[in-house]
């Protein structure tokens, strides 16, 4: 019976501190995506000239983690209410799996977003990589140390209990 | 759909508590930073009022208002907006004023905002009756015509019923709509309807869409709108010697307005019109108020 309790603890620290680890790899797979997102809308700016909302939703459709905001997003501007870069600023406000950093260069990006030249808006839309690049960079070294970390000394701190128990 | 809907609040709704009246008649919708909003119908003008319409008008709101009606893609309207002006969906047209950003002699875009002019396009089956069957009984339908007319006189409007008759006549009509007013198509919307055998060259500058209808689309007639530079007249000349008829549009109240213009008079001379349409509001817009018999000769 206590072999069966300790090993009952050491899955649930180990699942425990997967959690815990979560959003560090979570904010890496949401940054690759908007990164993809945004390669996909420049040629639909750029060559297609398509306006912005329908670019974003056909750049969206190969990142489920996008569409979810791009589809708030089109609720929003829909309202005839915000002009863009409020809209963009309130949506990407909402997105949970981005951090505040992340936030903050996207939001950027929505104040020149649509208010230009094609060529401008390219320009832009480069500017950006590097930078999302630099976060995603830095996502995933935090992924490797602090992921792991919680996870190691999740899974040692079950591990010792279990032994305690034992 | 009609501009007026396509604005944010609270204008959209101030629209809507206008009289079925005012909303029927109403032509232009004119923002001016630091001033009321006015509304102009056909012989009456009147300021915008309504809950939440502020006494005036600001440059940011001009802004948002100019952001939403493109639907926050400028990028996809510059070219339009280097000629100072946007086409909407439907076919309607803002007319932008604002300071002009040069590079090299030439308009780059239009910033400062300090002014919109929404203006309705009319979609009026029959409203080139009268003047079709005035042509006919002068014997004139069957050659190229010039409608001739002052700006809000309803040129667009009557070359557009003008397509739709024709069309539906069985002749193959090719549109050059550099503008996108005579079709008012738009991303997921055909636009007005032309009739049976139009075919539409969207957003084509005109002597190009001219020439590409010439030679790719074989039709009996090519429309255009708003003639104005030398290489679309001479576009026009080009389809005459083809053989194609063409109805166009031109800013112009008088005979001596169209006989100064240094590159339209060697084509009245030439014949290449077989009649002109002076239109004028007089009556309403799209009144004709006289057809000149140029003396052409007719194909029939």
């Amino acid at each position: 019976m206590r072999f069966v309790g300790a090993l009952l603890l050491v899955v649930s620290t180990i699942l425990l501190s997967r959690q815990a680890g979560r959003p560090f790899r979570t904010r890496v797979r949401a940054l690759e995506q908007w990164q993809g997102f945004f390669d996909h809308l420049a040629p639909l700016i750029g060559f297609r000239q398509m306006p912005l909302l329908q670019a974003f939703e056909t750049a969206c459709r190969p990142y489920p983690m996008v569409a979810p905001a791009v589809r708030r997003l089109k609720e929003v501007l829909g309202t005839g209410q915000l002009s863009f870069e409020e809209g963009f600023s309130q949506v990407i406000g909402e997105v949970a799996h981005l951090w505040s950093e992340d936030r903050t260069i996207l939001i950027d990006l929505g104040y020149v977003l649509g208010k230009s030249d094609k060529s401008y808006q390219e320009h832009h839309l480069e500017a950006l990589k590097p930078e999302v690049q630099r976060l995603l960079k830095r996502a995933r070294e935090d992924g490797i140390k602090h992921a792991r970390l919680i996870e190691t000394l999740g899974a040692v701190a079950g591990i010792g209990l279990a032994i305690i128990m034992v | 759909m009609t501009p007026w809907q396509l604005l944010p609040h609270p204008w959209k709704d101030a629209v809507g508590l206008l009289s079925p009246f005012q909303s029927e008649s109403l032509e232009e919708m004119r923002f001016r930073v630091g001033r009321p909003v006015m509304l102009y119908g056909n012989h009456w003008v009147e300021e915008l009022t309504g809950p939440q319409i502020p006494r005036t008008v600001s440059r940011g709101e001009c802004e948002r208002i100019l952001d939403i009606l493109v639907e926050h893609s400028l990028y996809a309207h510059l070219d339009e907006l280097r000629q100072g002006y946007v086409t909407l969906p439907g076919g309607h047209r803002m007319g932008i004023a604002g300071r002009a950003v040069l590079a090299q002699n030439e308009i780059q875009t239009i910033t400062d905002i300090s002014g919109l002019n929404i203006r309705i396009a009319r979609d009026v089956v029959g409203a080139a009756q009268d003047m079709y069957h005035r042509l006919t009984h002068l014997g004139l339908a069957h050659g190229s015509l010039l409608l001739a007319a002052p700006p809000r006189a309803g040129k667009t409007t009557i070359i557009r019923d003008y397509v739709r008759v024709l069309s539906n006549d069985g002749l193959r009509v090719v549109v050059v709509d550099e503008r996108d007013e005579i079709s008012g198509q738009a991303p997921g919307d055909n636009g007005y309807d032309l009739g049976l055998h139009t075919d539409v060259l969207q957003r084509w500058p005109k002597a190009e869409g001219i020439h590409a209808a010439v030679r790719t689309l074989g039709p009996d007639v090519v429309v255009v709108d708003e003639l104005g530079t030398q290489n679309d007249l001479e576009a026009v000349r080009f389809a005459q010697h083809a053989g194609v008829r063409v109805a166009a549009t031109i800013h112009a109240s008088h005979r001596e307005d169209l006989l100064v213009n240094p590159w339209l008079k060697p084509l009245l001379d030439e014949g290449v019109f077989t009649a002109v349409i002076f239109l004028s509001r007089r009556q309403g817009p799209a009144t004709v108020e006289d057809i000149w018999d140029t003396g052409a000769v007719v194909a029939l």
